[in-house]
């Protein structure tokens, strides 16, 4: 039994049961593999990403679904199943919807996140009781 | 292509992207149906070296010009008083800083904020003639304004604007609860940035 021994990223990633703080701490401490600059609709940036995941402060439970794609560094040896959700943040009283699918990796040794979309959800923009 | 592609078909491509006018090249895998590029932490590595190179070379790329009402700028002179031998720009990062990182996260603050920005008060302190001023940031900074730019659709000047505006707002309002925020926690989250900085 170790004692006073600091756990490895792959154990607190293991235990590590709220969705939210599972992708948080994959993006901040593990490997991060983002996909840019895809065409219709088009992937925004890992920064804006990192933005993004830092405004998201409440648990949730996204969607999961199958993973069809093998290819990729970590195609083969990653979940078997992406994680999708969508959802809204704010800055300067304007709001925006995001979504985003991706999977984590290792299946049997989890070190990081693969982030395979990332972008606007298309909507109207809404303001909100600021004066310019 | 569908729409939530997962990039099965992949093919090494040369790349670059735009900072500012400027170029960075690299080489990445690229998905055959979709075009998506996969951005790694060695290629992050990589685009922050060149980002702080560049820095290094040309560091008016890393300005942006604003404008400031009048009437808050007054109010930032009277708040740097209580910062003896600051620069003015450090005080202006800490309050971006401050405003982007912690106030937009406090629920109860930005409730009471946006009530106040349609009252007369802060018409008054946002009315009048503007002066036009620069600022100089570091690369990690630059970059967070440019993207909440790009994600929010707003330009970084704007965003500057109305930090500042918000910031004074905050600093100026009797409302015992953003009164107690800004004197216990805004003030000396300023402090230790400047005591960092």
């Amino acid at each position: 039994m170790r004692i006073n021994e600091p756990k490895s990223l792959h154990e607190r990633l293991d235990e590590e049961k709220d969705f939210l703080k599972k992708l948080k701490l994959s993006v901040e401490e593990g490997k991060l593999e983002f996909w840019i600059d895809r065409k219709n609709p088009p992937n925004l940036t890992i920064e804006e990403f990192k933005i993004f995941l830092n405004k998201l402060r409440r648990s949730f439970e996204p969607d999961i679904v199958p993973r069809n794609s093998e290819a990729g560094k970590y195609g083969l040896t990653g979940e078997d199943e992406c994680f999708q959700f969508e959802a809204k943040i704010g800055f300067l009283g304007t709001l925006k919807d995001y979504y985003v699918k991706g999977f984590f990796f290792d299946k049997d040794n989890l070190m990081g996140v693969e982030i395979q979309s990332f972008r606007e959800k298309p909507q109207q923009v809404l303001k909100f009781r600021t004066r310019r | 292509m569908t729409e939530h592609c997962e990039h099965e078909k992949l093919i090494i491509e040369n790349h670059h992207k735009e900072f500012e006018k400027e170029i960075f090249e690299y080489k990445a895998s690229t998905c055959k149906d979709c075009n998506a590029v996969l951005w790694d932490n060695e290629l992050e590595k990589s685009y922050g070296a060149w980002v702080n190179k560049l820095y290094k070379e040309k560091r008016h790329i890393f300005q942006i010009q604003y404008s400031i009402p009048a009437t808050v700028q007054e109010c930032i002179g009277k708040l740097l008083e209580r910062f003896p031998h600051v620069e003015e720009s450090l005080l202006i990062r800490a309050l971006i800083v401050v405003y982007i990182d912690m106030v937009e996260n406090e629920q109860n603050i930005m409730d009471s904020l946006e009530h106040y920005l349609i009252s007369e008060d802060y018409l008054h302190l946002i009315e009048g003639q503007k002066n036009s001023k620069k600022i100089q940031f570091a690369p990690s900074g630059f970059q967070k304004i440019q993207s909440y730019s790009k994600l929010f659709g707003m330009k970084p000047n704007k965003i500057l604007e109305e930090v500042l505006n918000r910031m004074i707002l905050l600093s100026i309002r009797e409302d015992e609860v953003m009164k107690e925020f800004w004197e216990n926690v805004i003030l000396k989250d300023i402090a230790m940035i400047i005591e960092a900085a």
